[in-house]
């Protein structure tokens, strides 16, 4: 991959932070688990059954209904980050677009590194390669190749971990199917879906040879109707991302390359990826 | 179809260049999109038509697929149509006939054979010829063969005369020559579209002029074999060998061996020798021994005759006359469960025996003569009743209607003949003891005829040993009616035999062993000996070595063709193109 612009993602970093609870912000059991645990933060209510703690029944509920209910919370995890950078073909149709993901990559491994966490990098081209130290030099030494991206095979996922993908989400499998192998055990987990303009709304320009730039072409008159198809198609493959993102952090991220890191960030921030620093209690 | 230096043996497959305007208006037509990078072609509907405006013309691209297409295409075209370069289709038209007479091979004094010679002579004659010359080669015989053709290449003729061994018996080459004639497509005596060459090892006699020749020999002594018979007759056994010498041949000795063993040698043998055979084995081998040339009919193998004897029974008043008769008669024994001829005064012969019934008609008119025989036919050989008193004759009226008369005197019928199936039944009418016919000639000779008819009837053959080229009689078992023939060569032929049981066996062409085989209704098997002795075949005197040119006839056109080079290039070029231009436009896509 080319090189960033460390200078705007080192400002950038400087004014934000990652969007986590300041509570749990140091030390073992800073993040909170997906399922219920020994925190203080409450989880859900279930039926007593015989055998469970009885120090945990919801003894208020019992008042009002005179059934034994127990309440549960959060479990807590220790805070860790593993970041998926998108290498295949794709992701260098563009060079703005290869950059702004670059540049978010950078970004985000910044501030977890900020926050005290080493961020584990997951480079997924033709396979997927993990990293757990030097993420700028692999940054600055990956070469997209292959059209695995986030299709590729990941073994030993950090159990608890939180987890952001940065990639065009353009896998033909769907974004259910990747999330149910990258998102299994995962605190959090969200995608950042870098494309560019003509991904997200082509022109209408005629008869073409659309070629893939992972493989594959087809002849096509790209007119009006064939556009409206297309969009529609994207529409529908990024509601299955929501779907599948859905209630596990900030969800889909949509970015446009051309708009710059500046722009995006801010789109970060709305979407509560990151935070301004003075935001933190 | 000529076009200049080229010839285009097939025109039609010129139509195979409608291929290139063809491919030229697919590039032409063929639609070319600018190409646009996607990162999400599964998003794309998949394309279902053409645009409504059709096809236009674009530029043409120069691809490589382009390119091997249109090699493929001529290739292709080149191939179907046969083009090659003219001339190729005329040529001369050289007809040989190989003499393959055995003394071809006779040794000469430099180490090598006349046929060896011809073999090198005919050799380089072919190898002057050019590739579309054409060849047909012949090899003389009682049934001449084509060994190569008609009309064959040169090298196939080389390869032909290269095996080329002559091992026929002696014959005329006359068949091979009238052959030869119209397979050069001749008319009257010009010489139209071939040119004949006779290959041996003199000049024949009346050779035509036009009909050249090679003939590689040289006039040497020579002195072999020219017959040997195994005879067996009331004087014993014995063999007649007839030598037959050319020039101032050597001395020679005659052998004669059963296996290794020589049971006669007798040195100077020549012209013809009666060799007794005191002790005769079932087979014999009779040899010359000496310096001679051409060896092959120095040695001969023949197969011992059968014995043919008959079984009479012989019963009534005039017995003692009739056993005194057949006491003369050589290969007659008495009697037997089963006799072959019954005499007796009545018909008394059980199946499978012919009888001789003896006995007076009713009545007693004599007959001086004349005596009237049936003409030509066996019984009736050598009968004469010149001076015979007969008593007992049958009235003609009262002849059978399936009887035959064979001796008649007035209005009687002195001796008739009944046919059953294989069987015979000879009535002689005639009273003994009247009359002069048992103190007459007419009395041996008649009952001799009557001997020697059953005998000729035995199943077998008289001699197993037959020269080449000479047909023989069989008489098969009773029962069987028809037998396999298998010759030495691996041939077979089925014979059927007529209601006699007679088989004509037809002339063997192969010297060597030949068998004829029954296996219906019962196993029977016959053994016969093909010889090849003729007193012409060792005769090398007039051979000479010469050689004569062919009348030179016009070239013909002669059937074109190809070369395995010829006819595996184009496609060879056709389809390598093909498989190129298919994956280049798949590398393309």
């Amino acid at each position: 991959m080319p090189t960033w612009d460390e200078a705007a993602v080192a400002a950038a970093a400087a004014r934000l932070r990652l969007a986590v609870d300041a509570r749990r912000r140091l030390g073992q059991g800073a993040r909170l688990g997906r399922g219920p645990g020994a925190s203080l933060e409450f989880h859900d209510h279930r039926a007593y059954e015989p055998g469970d703690d009885l120090r945990h029944l919801d003894w208020s509920v019992y008042a009002r209904t005179d059934q034994l209910v127990l309440r549960r919370h959060r479990q807590e995890v220790s805070p860790r980050l593993e970041l998926f950078v998108d290498c295949s073909l794709s992701m260098a149709v563009t060079p703005a677009k290869l950059a702004l993901a670059t540049a978010l990559a950078a970004l985000i491994a910044t501030l977890s590194e900020a926050d005290g966490v080493r961020p584990r990098l997951w480079c997924c081209g033709a396979s997927a390669v993990r990293h757990d130290a030097g993420w700028r030099e692999v940054l600055r030494a990956a070469r997209p190749a292959g059209a695995a991206g986030l299709d590729a095979e990941c073994a030993a996922l950090l159990p608890g971990s939180e987890r952001v993908l940065i990639s065009d989400g353009l896998s033909p499998a769907g974004g259910a199917a990747v999330i149910r192998r990258l998102g299994a055990g995962a605190g959090r987990i969200c995608l950042l879906q870098v494309m560019t303009p003509d991904e997200l709304a082509p022109a209408a320009v005629g008869a073409a040879r659309l070629e893939d730039i992972e493989g594959g072409h087809a002849e096509l008159v790209v007119d009006g109707a064939a556009v409206a198809a297309y969009s529609e198609r994207l529409g529908r493959h990024q509601d299955g991302w929501r779907s599948a993102l859905s209630g596990r952090g900030a969800g889909l991220v949509t970015l446009r390359s051309d708009e710059g890191l500046t722009r995006a960030v801010r789109r970060l921030v709305e979407a509560g990826v990151v935070e301004p620093r003075g935001n933190r209690a | 179809m000529i076009l200049g230096p080229l010839a285009i043996a097939a025109p039609w497959g010129l139509l195979a260049l409608a291929g290139v305007p063809t491919i030229l208006a697919i590039h032409l037509f063929r639609r070319r999109s600018p190409p646009r990078t996607v990162s999400g072609l599964f998003l794309w509907p998949q394309p279902t038509s053409s645009p409504a405006s059709g096809r236009r013309r674009e530029r043409l691209v120069a691809m490589p697929s382009l390119w091997l297409e249109l090699l493929a295409v001529l290739a292709l075209a080149w191939w179907l149509a046969d083009v090659h370069p003219s001339g190729d289709d005329r040529g001369r038209h050289l007809v040989l006939v190989l003499d393959n007479r055995q003394r071809l091979q006779a040794a000469l004094p430099a180490g090598d054979t006349p046929a060896e010679r011809l073999r090198s002579a005919l050799s380089a004659r072919l190898a002057a010829l050019r590739a579309s010359d054409r060849v047909t080669v012949i090899a003389s015989g009682a049934t001449p063969r084509l060994l190569c053709g008609p009309a064959a290449e040169p090298a196939q003729a080389q390869a032909a005369i290269a095996a080329w061994k002559p091992t026929a018996p002696w014959h005329e080459l006359e068949p091979a020559l009238t052959l030869a004639t119209q397979l050069a497509a001749r008319s009257g005596a010009a010489t139209v579209g071939a040119e004949l060459l006779l290959a041996s090892d003199r000049i024949p006699d009346d050779l035509a002029e036009d009909i050249g020749y090679e003939v590689r020999g040289e006039a040497l002594p020579t002195s072999g074999l020219a017959e040997v018979r195994w005879l067996r007759d009331a004087a014993g056994e014995r063999l007649v060998v007839r030598i037959a010498s050319s020039g101032k041949a050597l001395p020679r000795t005659l052998e004669v061996r059963v296996g290794d063993r020589v049971l006669v040698r007798q040195p100077d043998a020549s012209g013809t020798l009666l060799v007794p055979l005191n002790e005769p084995p079932e087979e014999l081998t009779v040899a010359l021994v000496g310096p001679d040339p051409l060896p092959t009919d120095d040695t001969v193998s023949l197969l011992r005759p059968p014995l043919r004897s008959v079984r009479v029974s012989v019963s009534g008043p005039f017995a003692a006359s009739v056993q005194r008769v057949l006491d003369a008669l050589p290969d007659v024994t008495a009697g037997g469960a089963i006799p072959d001829l019954v005499i007796a005064d009545r018909d008394a012969a059980p199946p499978g025996s012919w009888g001789l019934r003896i006995a007076p008609a009713p009545g007693d008119e004599a007959v001086l003569g004349p005596f009237l025989r049936r003409a030509g036919h066996p019984l009736c050989t050598d009968l004469d009743g010149t001076g015979l008193l007969w008593v007992g004759g049958l009235p003609r009226a009262h002849l059978a209607g399936d009887a035959t008369e064979l001796v008649g005197g007035g209005d009687q019928v002195l001796v008739s003949e009944q046919r059953r199936g294989r069987d015979r039944v000879i009535r002689l009418y005639a009273d003994t003891a009247r009359g002069t016919l048992v103190q007459h000639p007419f009395w041996p000779a008649l009952l001799a005829n009557v001997v020697e008819a059953r005998r000729g009837a035995l199943p077998g053959v008289t001699s197993p040993t037959v020269p080449v080229g000479q047909t023989l009689t069989a008489v098969l078992p009773a029962g069987v009616d028809r037998v396999e023939l298998a010759g030495p060569d691996g041939s077979t032929a089925t014979l059927v035999a007529d209601s006699d049981g007679v088989v004509l066996i037809p002339a063997l062409p192969v010297a060597g062993d030949w068998t004829l085989h029954a296996a219906t209704p019962s196993i029977w098997q016959l053994r016969l000996r093909a010889i090849a002795l003729d007193p012409r075949l060792g005769d090398l005197a007039a051979a000479r070595s010469a050689t004569r040119e062919p009348a030179a006839a016009e070239t013909v056109a002669v059937e074109r063709r190809r070369s395995p080079a010829e006819l595996l290039l184009p496609l060879v070029l056709a389809a390598g193109a093909a498989i190129g231009a298919w994956l280049c436009f798949g590398r393309g896509r």
